[in-house]
């Protein structure tokens, strides 16, 4: 079990995904963009071990999110992982321009 | 394909997260040291060199950019990582040990290839330490804090005790091995 921080604004997809980590367990907090994933990140109750940030859209704020989420992650000085997932296959270099910045990268089919 | 099928990938690297935290909370980052010089029949031995040190993360593993003073005080650490140690006994175990006084001694060169560490200036060090391997730990797609894998811990008086905490392995390179040919499996 784990807590995690979920980002996105697709709110279909949002419900999919809770309905699908729910019986694995885990705890979710749901976020529409950075601002609120890093005031969720401050509230030290959270407790969250991992940000799981939607870039399917492959947008230049979706990459913004990621950067902020990043700093805040660093900030923090705690051990939270950041996994970014897209719907949508941008190619190997959407990938390699993830993994630059510390996060790990999904493509969901 | 199911809806919650195709979350699969999703969910197998969610659980890989979550499992490399829980390995990295017990027992901190996995740290390679390399050693050059190494002479044949021996082992971490006296006249090798501390070539390297890397971070090993799912991305491969990061060279820690490490000045050679810093790098000689990370070995000692890593073999002493199970005893947390205060600045005078750091600055005694290295003076003492042949490894460190005699370091990179196999090969001769025109510059000195040790580094005499002094209490003063293993406060300069460990954070030093620490700034290269935030660095590192970025480019090795980790983002562990440092203050948790060197960490000075306190005691009932003044002193300040320092230990590292990570898995670490040692590889060698024999002398004579030319730089084109080290197997450096997994160092980008």
């Amino acid at each position: 079990m784990a807590n995690i921080i979920l980002v996105t604004a697709e709110e279909g997809l949002a419900a999919e995904l809770l309905r699908v980590l729910d019986p694995q367990q885990h705890r979710i907090t749901l976020c529409e963009g950075p601002i609120s994933a890093i005031a969720a990140l401050r509230v030290g109750s959270t407790g969250c071990k991992l940000i799981a940030l939607n870039m399917s859209r492959n947008r230049n704020e979706e990459w913004e999110a990621l950067d902020r989420i990043s700093e805040a992650v660093a900030f923090s000085g705690a051990a939270i992982k950041i996994v970014c997932f897209s719907l949508v296959y941008w190619g190997a270099q959407m990938q390699l321009a993830v993994e630059r910045r510390g996060a790990r990268f999904v493509y969901i089919q | 394909m199911s809806t919650s099928s195709r979350f699969v990938p999703l969910l197998r690297a969610i659980d890989v997260v979550v499992a490399e935290q829980r390995e990295l909370a017990a027992a901190g980052p996995h740290l390679t040291i390399w050693h050059r010089f190494q002479q044949q029949g021996t082992r971490c031995a006296a006249g090798e060199e501390v070539w390297a040190v890397s971070l090993d993360g799912p991305v491969g593993g990061v060279p820690i950019r490490l000045s050679l003073a810093v790098r000689i005080l990370t070995d000692y650490l890593a073999r002493h990582r199970h005893v947390p140690q205060s600045a005078s006994q750091i600055e005694a175990g290295i003076r003492s040990d042949p490894f460190y006084f005699r370091h990179g001694s196999n090969v001769r060169t025109s510059a000195r290839q040790t580094r005499s560490i002094s209490r003063s200036m293993l406060k300069v060090y460990v954070p030093r330490f620490r700034v290269a391997f935030r660095a590192a730990s970025g480019d090795a797609g980790l983002l562990v804090n440092p203050d948790s894998v060197l960490i000075s811990e306190p005691t009932d008086g003044n002193e300040i005790l320092y230990r590292l905490k990570a898995r670490v392995d040692w590889r060698h390179i024999p002398l004579g091995c030319s730089d084109s040919s080290i197997p450096l499996v997994g160092l980008r």
